[in-house]
């Protein structure tokens, strides 16, 4: 019973190693990325977008693109439109949940105001203007098959 | 039967936002008793402490599953829900004081951007107080298409409601196939007339219009949108276990209505109807669809009967649209007079009612009533009672968006 | 010999230094250490000695394996309590130091008693102690009074059994007992009052909850093993009438088990819940008695000592988690001042790190948790059930199977319970003002039964080798030899707590160092709910937790939805309700017929007398 570790480490601390470098860096979120979305107060153009995306036109479970319920278990976090005062203080509480390495993408409408510019770390993306399911469809497949890059 | 929209200021006395059958406007505030929704309205209703065995299990701001952000503060002792509180406040993006000292284009814009599955009824509620306060009549086909346009916004509000609810049913492939029929909607919305939501089509007097053959095969494509819904309709009321998870959840009655006044298909299935279509001359015999029961159950079925019964309306409407498409004038005088104005519309939950104070053409104050003001409260009273594995279908049945109320 | 006498010695010590209450209860801790060498001394050699008095009245005293497993055992935990006492008696007058002392000495009596004047004597003592004791609280008569009521019943019920004997053979002595058929039905009877079998027991959640916390440990472990030693003594005198018996204490047995675990899954008072523990603890213990006796009927010897050894590893068990339970709620209850479960929270982090120890660990026992003592106790009751195939009689077969499932539904329900008891408690955070007091035998006490909970457990092989059952020792597949538990020969089933312990301990060592070598930067955040911090009303309580058990089973828990709470209670106090209700009425028509207020009828009744006594002593 105790002859195999024996063989295993001594087999294992005898090889030597070939060391190589990769030539692109890996793509942490292959077909899996695992979405939240906070609604930080718009008007439910976007939510409704989002909602059409489960659609099957789209198929997004086939680039293995899943909304989550909670930011614990979440890779990108999608915010939807410049947060309103009470809900800043969640979308940071949502950020600081979140385990590495995530990304964070800004959605928002054509609105009268400037940007969202609340200092978010792991920027990966802002759409802004009139937007509809097809952009933002692509923008997340481009999300999945790249990875995250900041 | 009379409905107290508001408590508003004007010239610093407080008074009533009231619609009654035919009359809409303001009742002095000594009336107060008689309306027993003005206890919420003017929010002297507060949330009670938790006591002996109740705590608050509290349905976050950030709830996931594509919720909007609202905190459900539910009371309870186990699997029953006592009392709910909901508040809304995270999502106020006070568009009524962003929309004093803008002009009336600049409002349109904003009124659009309070809730976008109500655009449609928002800018037309919001297009047609302007009007009545200029004088402006806008001609006839501007006004059916406006009524077109406010059908097919029932149509795919409806589907999304359905959509939603068949989803918290666990009837996947009817919530997919339903799904994939609004993504249709809004596809050929894009296609026709440029925006998915209907957003940037009406402006004061007039409307952007396109020219009958491709109105006619925008109707066309539409109609067989509809008749799939109604071949899936008529197929997923055979499923005993779907119409069983929505008998009988979120029952309201009469004295419901009494104290909070909600209307639209929440009212129709009670039993009464407030549908302000019945005043539309252009819709002549227009009939409410109501039903019994005042379920979850009743609100789908009277949603789903009338899209069938939009799609009638269009087709109706359509046969009155003349080819010729002259655009008025539109002249908004910049001088300095005041004037006050009530626009409303019917959406697709209920009736949105716009009162405006202008001076010259800035507008000074607003205020919006919504439906799904009244719609929240009405899920407040409809939850009490319920265990938790119904809390969605409530909440689904409605159709309220959280947007819309919070304004 | 010596030990004996030194145990009583101390403890006659203790009582008269009572004044003093350090020195009272030391003196106590002293004496049940002795009874606990007296216990091993005579597991190994045993004693007898009578003293015959006149005529065919004699005293004995007996101490033989049965009675020297139950000193060990009782006197263990009583030890255990003294020390805690040192302590924890402070807060209560110096009475208790007196009662507790005195106590113990009359239980060694009644577990070392042979004959029947001396083990009455005993048993009425220690039933006026307890009630003593539990008038240590203010405002507690009417408890004192319901525990005397039922305490009274077995009493009398003992009372006829051993009359029975004394007027059959005029033997004092309870071997005089042998085959007779009354003698062992009401003696059965009076003692399975004393452990509580239902539906005698709608004392027990109306009691313990009113009582001190130590003198509910007390109530709940030594009082029910006296119940348990008189079933063992009246089994092993009736080997005639050992079908009957072994059937009445399996179906007793498993429904107070399972009665007791369903009225633990509703409660949310801090010691109601360990009541019906307590409750459904003994009628395992039933339980496996009962198929002893039936298997040794039936001819299956191996069967009949693997369920006899089973019922001797449940009373440790039993006997060392209730008493750590009691003794560690009873100290956080004083510190808060609290008594329900939900109001008593943050035990682990705020209130002592040894009480929110014991708590989890007697908790993890009730739920046969591995590789606690518990988990073995539990999987010896479940395999001995389990071998009802053996049996050749459809009628016992029958039962035994009921009887599992009776007692399979019963360890769920009470895991269920004890997760409530302890997670609620000890951890989460204060919700209250402590009272911070002495506490250090406290804290000692409950070390100390952690310990001997864990150790118990996984070196249960080598109690059962002392107990003397080597046969159920075995060694297979890499486990060696003797630290593998069999359940019959051929084997049935095995377990190994120690092994578990082994390899698990040595996974999570190792997974320690692993963890504490990598040194990775930790982040520490708030529970997610949504977003914001939960404030104290959002945090869960006991009422939801158990509220889907209450509505699925509302028939039997008579649940009630008010506006702000729910309602439910234990149907089995509908019987004494009815015949409270029943009794007052029938005397109240009694009296109003005879004590009528008319004169005639009093002349009547005096006048009746006269003739009645004339007529007697002219005869």
């Amino acid at each position: 019973m105790l002859l195999w570790p024996i063989y295993g480490l001594s087999k294992r601390y005898s090889k030597r190693y070939k060391f190589d470098i990769p030539s692109k860096p890996r793509n942490p979120f292959r077909r899996s990325l695992h979405v939240f979305v906070i609604d930080a107060g718009s008007d439910v153009e976007l939510l409704l977008e989002f909602y059409s995306l489960m659609s099957p036109k789209y198929n997004i479970h086939r680039y293995g693109i899943f909304f989550v319920n909670t930011p614990r278990h979440a890779d990108l976090l999608v915010i939807l439109s410049k947060p309103t005062e009470k809900m800043l203080p969640i979308v940071k509480e949502a950020i600081n949940h979140m385990p590495e390495p995530f990304g964070v993408l800004l959605i928002e409408n054509e609105t009268f105001e400037n940007g969202i510019d609340i200092g978010l770390p792991n920027l990966v993306g802002r759409l802004k203007g009139n937007l509809e399911a097809e952009e933002i469809f692509k923008k997340l497949v481009e999300i999945a098959k790249g990875g995250l890059i900041c | 039967m009379k409905r107290l929209l508001g408590v508003v200021n004007i010239d610093g006395k407080e008074q009533l936002f009231v619609s009654s059958g035919t009359f809409v406007g303001f009742v002095d505030s000594s009336q107060s008793k008689e309306f027993k929704a003005y206890n919420w309205q003017k929010g002297l209703i507060k949330a009670k402490e938790t006591k002996d065995e109740l705590f608050n299990f509290r349905l976050g701001p950030s709830a996931g599953a594509l919720f909007e952000s609202v905190v459900f503060n539910i009371y309870t002792y186990g699997e029953r829900m006592k009392e709910v509180y909901i508040d809304n406040t995270y999502k106020s993006r006070f568009i009524e004081d962003k929309m004093i000292n803008k002009d009336v284009f600049e409002a349109l814009k904003l009124s659009e951007q309070i809730c976008a599955s109500f655009s449609f009824s928002h800018s037309c509620a919001f297009s047609r107080a302007v009007e009545e306060a200029f004088g402006i009549t806008p001609d006839d086909n501007t006004k059916i298409m406006r009524l077109i346009l406010l059908e097919v916004e029932r149509i795919f509000n409806h589907i999304f409601v359905i959509s939603r609810l068949s989803g918290a049913a666990a009837q996947k492939v009817f919530t997919n196939h339903l799904i994939y029929l609004f993504d249709e909607i809004l596809s050929l919305n894009k296609t026709f007339f440029g925006s998915r939501f209907l957003k940037n089509i009406n402006t004061i007097g007039t409307i952007k219009g396109i020219s009958k053959d491709k109105m006619e095969e925008f109707v066309k494509k539409l109609d067989d949108i509809v008749k799939e819904f109604s071949k899936l309709y008529q197929f997923s009321l055979k499923s005993y276990n779907y119409l069983d998870r929505l008998h009988n959840t979120g029952i309201l009655t009469m004295e419901d209505f009494e104290s909070i006044n909600f209307d639209g298909p929440a009212l129709k299935a009670i039993g009464a109807s407030l549908d302000t279509r019945v005043y539309e001359e252009l819709l002549e015999g227009f009939d409410s669809i109501v039903h019994e029961g005042g379920d979850s159950l009743s609100r789908m079925i009277v949603r789903a009967e009338e899209i069938m019964q939009s799609m009638e309306l269009i087709k109706k409407l359509f046969q009155k649209l003349k080819t010729s498409n002259n655009k008025t004038n539109i002249k908004i005088e910049k001088d300095n007079q005041k004037r006050t104005a009530i626009g409303f519309a019917e959406s697709p939950s209920g009736a949105i009612y716009y009162y405006i104070e202008l001076l010259g053409d800035k507008i000074k104050y607003v205020y919006i009533s919504t439906p799904s003001m009244f719609l929240i409260k009405a899920m407040e009273a409809s939850l009490v009672g319920q265990i938790f594995t119904d809390f969605a279908f409530t909440i689904d049945s409605f159709g309220a968006f959280f947007a819309d109320a919070a304004k | 010999m010596l030990a004996f006498v030194l145990a009583i010695v101390f403890f006659l010590l203790g009582m008269v230094f009572s004044f003093n209450r350090t020195i009272s209860y030391s003196f106590g801790v002293l004496g049940a250490i002795s009874a606990v060498v007296l216990g091993f001394e005579g597991y190994k050699d045993g004693f007898y000695y009578q003293w015959d008095i006149y005529n065919n009245f004699s005293l004995g005293i007996n101490i033989d394996k049965v009675s020297s497993f139950f000193i060990i055992i009782a006197y263990t935990c009583f030890a255990l309590i003294a020390f805690y006492s040192i302590d924890f008696g402070k807060l209560f007058k110096k009475s208790m130091a007196f009662l507790m002392n005195f106590l113990m000495l009359s239980m060694l009596i009644v577990f070392c008693a042979a004959d029947f004047i001396s083990f009455l004597i005993a048993f009425k003592l220690v039933t006026i102690i307890l009630f003593f004791s539990i008038l240590e609280r203010p405002n507690t008569h009417k408890e004192g009074y319901i525990f005397v009521a039922f305490s009274e019943a077995s009493y009398a019920l003992l009372f006829v059994g051993f009359a029975v004997v004394i007027a059959s053979n005029g033997l004092f002595l309870f071997k005089a007992g042998y085959n007779n058929a009354l003698f062992a039905v009401f003696t059965f009877l009076g003692f399975v009052v004393k452990m509580d079998g239902v539906p005698t027991h709608v004392w027990v959640p109306l009691v313990y909850p009113k009582a001190p916390s130590n003198i509910a440990a007390i109530l709940s472990v030594p009082l029910t093993l006296i119940g348990a030693y008189g079933v063992f003594r009246v089994l092993a005198l009736s080997n005639n009438y050992s079908y009957v018996l072994g059937i009445l204490a399996i179906i007793i047995g498993s429904i107070s088990a399972f009665w007791g675990a369903l009225q633990a899954a509703r409660e949310t008072h801090l010691k109601t819940l360990p009541a019906y523990s307590t409750i459904e603890n003994n009628g395992m213990i039933l339980t496996a008695v009962g198929l002893s006796a039936l298997a040794k009927y039936s001819h299956l010897t191996v069967l009949s000592k693997f369920s006899y050894l089973t019922a001797l590893i449940i009373i440790i068990a039993h006997s060392l988690s209730k008493t750590t339970m009691f003794l560690t709620i009873g100290h956080a209850k004083e510190m808060l001042g609290r008594d329900s479960i939900d109001d008593v929270r943050g035990i682990l982090k705020h209130i002592s790190k040894p009480a929110g120890i014991g708590l989890l660990i007697s908790g993890l026992s009730f739920s046969a948790v591995p590789p606690l003592v518990g988990f073995a106790a539990e999987w010896m009751l479940l395999e001995s059930l389990f071998q009802s195939y053996k049996f050749s009689d459809f009628l016992l077969k029958f039962i035994i199977t009921f009887a599992g499932i009776l007692i399979a539904l019963a360890m769920g329900l009470s895991s269920f319970s004890m997760k409530k008891l302890v997670g609620f408690s000890d951890l989460g955070e204060l919700n209250f003002e402590l009272k911070r007091f002495k506490d250090f035998t406290m804290k000692w006490a409950e070390n100390i039964l952690s310990f001997l909970i864990i150790t118990s457990g996984v070196l249960s092989f080598l109690i059962i080798k002392y107990l003397g059952y080597e046969e159920f020792l075995d060694g297979l597949l890499g486990v060696p030899k003797p630290t593998l538990v069999v359940s019959s020969r051929p084997i049935f089933g095995v377990i190994s707590p120690f092994m578990f312990f082994i390899v698990v301990g040595f996974f999570l060592i190792s997974l320690l160092i692993i963890l504490k070598a990598k040194n990775k930067n930790v982040k520490t955040t708030i529970p997610w709910v949504g977003g914001l911090a939960l404030k104290e009303n959002e945090v869960y309580n006991t009422r939801g937790y158990s509220f889907i058990v209450e509505y699925v089973l509302r028939g039997i828990y008579r649940t009630k939805e008010l506006r702000t709470s729910v309602e439910t209670y234990d149907i089995s106090n509908a019987i004494y309700d009815f015949l409270v209700r029943f009794f007052k009425r029938l005397s109240a028509i009694v009296s109003n017929i005879i004590m009528n207020g008319y004169l005639h009828y009093y002349i009547l009744y005096i006048i009746a007398i006269f003739v009645i006594a004339l007529i007697v002593f002219k005869l």
